[in-house]
């Protein structure tokens, strides 16, 4: 079953590696035509008399698969990294992503904002709470 | 023993895949991991 496992091996390392020139895991559903036809002539190869049968088959759709793929682009859009999960979520929900790292920018913008004013930059996190200047004198 | 094998490299590969998403903060749903691709980026 050594040439089967490779023929899989072989089979869903062109779909990983398409995928990884974009710098991208392929999701699970991209995988999943391929492994399911893997699967099944894994299960038609644990009959003895068709395991020859069903491993050329595998190396047959491999080749079939490369030779079609060999030279082309992959045109697919990936859309990795995808959306985060919104602050007022623990869970994924469906149609509901906020674009990540969002509080990491506007803690840089009011950096930002605070350095380009000339004065000296003042901490101020919350409305209303002491200014702390740079010297320890609460104002 | 091959196909069973198959099964639960592909099933270890979308459970690790999906609590990678979900410590990264990924907003993707078990049903959105079997999409052909990611979630398309249209934010709320």
């Amino acid at each position: 079953m050594g040439g089967f496992a490779l023929a899989w091996i072989f089979g869903e390392g062109m779909i990983v590696y398409r995928w990884a020139r974009h710098k991208a895991p392929p999701p699970p559903g991209a995988l999943l035509d391929a492994s399911l036809l893997f699967l099944g002539l894994a299960v038609v190869g644990e009959y003895q008399p068709a395991r020859a049968a069903a491993t050329l088959f595998a190396w047959g759709v491999d080749v079939a698969v490369l030779l079609q793929l060999i030279g082309k682009e992959p045109g697919v859009t990936t859309n990795w990294p995808p959306l985060c999960i919104p602050d007022t979520q623990l869970m994924p929900s469906k149609g509901a992503g906020v674009a990540c790292g969002g509080a990491q920018s506007a803690g840089s913008t009011a950096k930002t904002t605070g350095t380009t004013s000339g004065k000296t930059p003042t901490a101020q996190l919350f409305p209303g709470t002491p200014k702390i200047r740079p010297s320890g004198v609460h104002v | 023993m091959t196909a069973l094998s198959l099964g639960l490299l592909f099933a270890a590969y979308a459970g690790g895949l999906w609590a990678y998403c979900l410590i990264r903060g990924y907003n993707i749903t078990p049903a959105a991991l079997f999409a052909k691709t990611w979630p398309a980026a249209k934010a709320a």
